[in-house]
């Protein structure tokens, strides 16, 4: 039995070091569009001018693709120790995250019928929440 | 029903720190902290484990309250 606990864990979460990696690619990429903003909005040009010579095709689509799975590596690696508690605590923010995501759904829709929102951003929204929760559960339950 | 357990106590007659007997039972810190103060009950191997590392019997080690 503790066999196959343990082995569907090492299925479940990527090694601690997709934390860099994923780090380091959601901060480039979410670092990039923001500079590019920054400058346009600091000289007063029309928000589409390029100014790092990047094509702006990778301000859009791919970028948002490369965040959402820089974010993702991160949120789905492993701590350095990794035990039953540890599991416990993200399982239950996971649960937090689920509750309150339908929540703040339900109350949207009450509120405004025709409201509508990007995937990516729930997405990125919803991993943000589990990791913030999950980091102040941590210190929360141990202090 | 909860449980309460003596790991402070044992932990403290074989002179080890938290960390030395969470590295010796590969868990962190972190969760030998909760399952001494009661807030985490670890699982029938990890008990196991705690009180093999502690030289003591597991239902010594660990042991049911009445809260009621």
């Amino acid at each position: 039995m503790y066999k196959l606990h343990n082995s569907k864990m090492k299925h479940q979460f990527l090694p601690h070091y997709f934390k860099y990696i994923g780090l380091t690619l959601y901060l480039i990429v979410g670092f990039l569009p923001s500079t590019q903003a920054f400058i346009n909005g600091f000289y007063g040009r029309p928000e589409e001018t390029q100014t790092l010579g990047i094509p702006l095709i990778f301000f859009s689509h791919i970028f948002e693709i490369l965040k959402l799975s820089g974010i993702l590596l991160y949120a789905l690696a492993k701590d350095k120790v990794f035990d039953e508690f540890m599991v416990k605590i993200r399982l239950e923010s996971m649960y937090i995250v689920f509750f309150i995501t339908l929540v703040f759904i339900f109350i949207r829709f009450i509120i405004d019928q025709n409201w509508h929102m990007s995937a990516s951003y729930l997405l990125e929204a919803q991993v943000v929440l589990f990791l913030v929760l999950n980091k102040i559960r941590k210190q929360l339950i141990t202090s | 029903m909860s449980m309460k357990n003596l790991i402070k106590v044992e932990r403290a007659r074989c002179d080890m720190s938290q960390s030395e007997l969470a590295e010796a039972v590969g868990v962190t810190r972190q969760t030998v902290y909760a399952i001494e103060k009661s807030k985490f009950t670890p699982s029938v191997l990890l008990a196991f484990k705690i009180a093999k590392k502690l030289n003591v019997d597991v239902n010594y080690l660990f042991s049911l309250e009445d809260t009621d």
